[in-house]
């Protein structure tokens, strides 16, 4: 089955960028895309810019309106998403706790299954 | 097979007696052809509706059970045969003639199943469900409840039961849930889980167990049949030992518990003769097993506690010093308020109040809400033991301004009462 693993940071959980700590914590990352890909599992993903360059379209009446920002309001930071695949919910939890956000307490992953339309 | 025919009462029984212990069991065959609990549940549930037409005809079989899942495999294989989809084959679901069953059906199924038994009480408990819709979905799914009866053992509409169920089904079936044993290496947290939700079972039916409605299903004893059928899946486990012990234990006490008026009895104040000793034996054979390890877990040690108060002829000579041991042992395995709280009415008796009010003091500082009301109604105790007995009004005042249940209420009421009438 298809897993999109959404990650979302706590604010000011990750070491500042370019930090001693944040090398070692982009090395894990690197270590986990190399165990991901040997087991076969990576299907793609990709980091994205944080929440003050996103920008929000929404379609009112017959306009599209335009957000400058994230549509939730929430204190969490969307970092990125995965897709990998993997046999169960049981995996997919397997290798998420192994993500380097989620294994030092830098956040959580929402794993979401894909749909699958070939089932009823 | 015994072709005597049964009156139709006689024979309601014995399909009754199959349901209770074939449910879960060919619930659990069933999972794995279908792959889908709902499907699987509605091939056991037909197999039971046939089950009272052919066993008044031709009576009941010597193997109820092996024949019961035979027939609902049968009646899924028909369906799928004939159906390209599983919502097909659902809706063809018909048994068009009985099953023959032979031993070496009985042999090879009995086999295969407790596996499955066991991995369906894992899926049933899966962490990735909500813990309530766990609780639903093991006595549905495992012990056979009817939506319908489940809602009346919690309060809750039968259509939001209903709604809680399917959630769950769907979460299973679409979040890729396994349907297998966890792997060796989890097995011990899984079933940490699964004492959880039989713990909640159990809890339910005994805070609830007012006994104005006897038509409700008793979930205590739907939590230990639970419990003992975890013990002939998975033998020889201390913890799962303890469980039972400390089900039993409590279960034990239960005629002593209630009064006619339906009012709580406190457990000092238990007739102690009215509590069930052959359940309290088989509680300590139980207990035995639990503590034969280096480290007894948390339900041993509770199940120990518990049996401190049933090797106890009344209230004032239970060996306290032994009880305060236990929970220092329980506060290493796990901090929670509500032992420390124990501990401080065990220090209480072992020691003094005096000594236990400095501690309770400590204990208040960090709190959770929900706690207060047990705080004050405690510290009352402890001072109203003290002979301080105007401190210890105040504090049994706030005790029931803090509680919201209105039995606790009038308990604290009566002490109050006590306390002036001395005066």
């Amino acid at each position: 089955m298809k897993y999109t693993f959404i990650l979302v940071a706590t604010p000011g959980a990750e070491p500042a960028y370019g930090s001693d700590e944040w090398k070692n914590y982009a090395a894990e990352y690197g270590a986990w895309n190399e165990q991901a890909a040997k087991a076969g599992i990576h299907r793609g993903g990709e980091p994205v810019q944080p929440p003050e360059r996103a920008t929000t379209v929404r379609k009112e009446g017959d306009e599209v309106k335009l957000h400058d920002g994230p549509f939730a309001e929430t204190k969490e930071v969307i970092l990125g998403w995965y897709l990998v695949e993997v046999d169960n919910l049981d995996e997919a939890i397997k290798w998420a706790s192994k993500m380097p956000l989620v294994d030092n307490g830098f956040g959580a992953i929402e794993i979401r299954p894909s749909v699958d339309f070939s089932q009823g | 097979m015994s072709a005597r025919l049964l009156s139709k009462e006689a024979l309601k029984r014995r399909v009754d007696d199959a349901y209770a212990t074939e449910w879960g069991r060919s619930v659990a065959f069933l999972l794995r052809l279908t792959r889908d609990i709902q499907i699987a549940e509605d091939c056991v549930q037909d197999a039971f509706e046939s089950a009272l037409v052919y066993w008044q005809r031709d009576g009941v079989p010597d193997q109820p059970g092996a024949w019961i899942r035979k027939a609902a495999k049968h009646r899924f294989i028909d369906a799928a045969r004939s159906s390209r989809t599983r919502q097909e084959a659902l809706q063809r679901l018909r048994l068009l003639h009985p099953p023959n069953v032979h031993k070496e059906d009985v042999e090879q199924l009995d086999t295969l199943i407790k596996d499955d038994e066991l991995a369906l009480i894992f899926l049933c408990c899966h962490p990735a469900i909500a813990v309530t819709d766990q609780v639903m979905l093991t006595l549905r799914t495992v012990a056979g409840l009817p939506p319908r009866d489940i809602a009346v053992a919690f309060f809750a509409k039968d259509e939001a039961v209903r709604t809680r169920l399917l959630r769950a089904k769907r979460k299973i079936r679409g979040a890729g849930i396994p349907i297998k044993l966890p792997k060796s290496d989890e097995i011990e947290k899984r079933l940490h889980q699964v004492f959880a939700v039989i713990y909640l079972i159990f809890n339910e039916g005994y805070l609830a167990n007012r006994g104005e409605n006897a038509t409700r299903p008793d979930l205590t004893k739907e939590a230990i049949r639970l419990t003992a059928k975890l013990l002939e899946l998975i033998p020889n486990n201390n913890e799962t030992h303890g469980l039972l012990a400390l089900l039993l234990f409590t279960e034990s006490r239960s005629p002593a518990r209630i009064t006619t008026q339906d009012t709580l009895v406190p457990l000092d104040e238990q007739d102690r003769t009215r509590w069930d000793h052959d359940v309290i034996s088989q509680a300590f054979k139980h207990l035995e097993r639990a503590v034969a390890c280096e480290l007894p877990g948390r339900y041993a040690l509770q199940a120990a506690i518990a049996a401190e108060h049933s090797k106890a002829t009344d209230y004032a000579v239970t060996d306290w010093k032994t009880i305060v041991l236990l929970y220092d042992c329980l506060l290493e395995i796990e901090d929670s308020e509500i032992y420390r709280l124990n501990r401080c009415v065990a220090l209480s008796f072992s020691d003094s109040p005096l000594v236990a009010l400095d501690q309770l003091a400590e204990l208040e500082k960090g709190a959770l809400p929900e706690s207060h009301h047990l705080i004050s109604a405690t510290r009352a105790d402890f001072l109203r033991r003290a002979d301080r007995n105007e401190e210890a009004l105040v504090a049994y005042q706030l005790a029931i301004d803090q509680a919201d249940n209105t039995a606790v209420q009038k308990f604290l009421q009566r002490r109050i009462l006590e306390l002036i009438t001395k005066r």
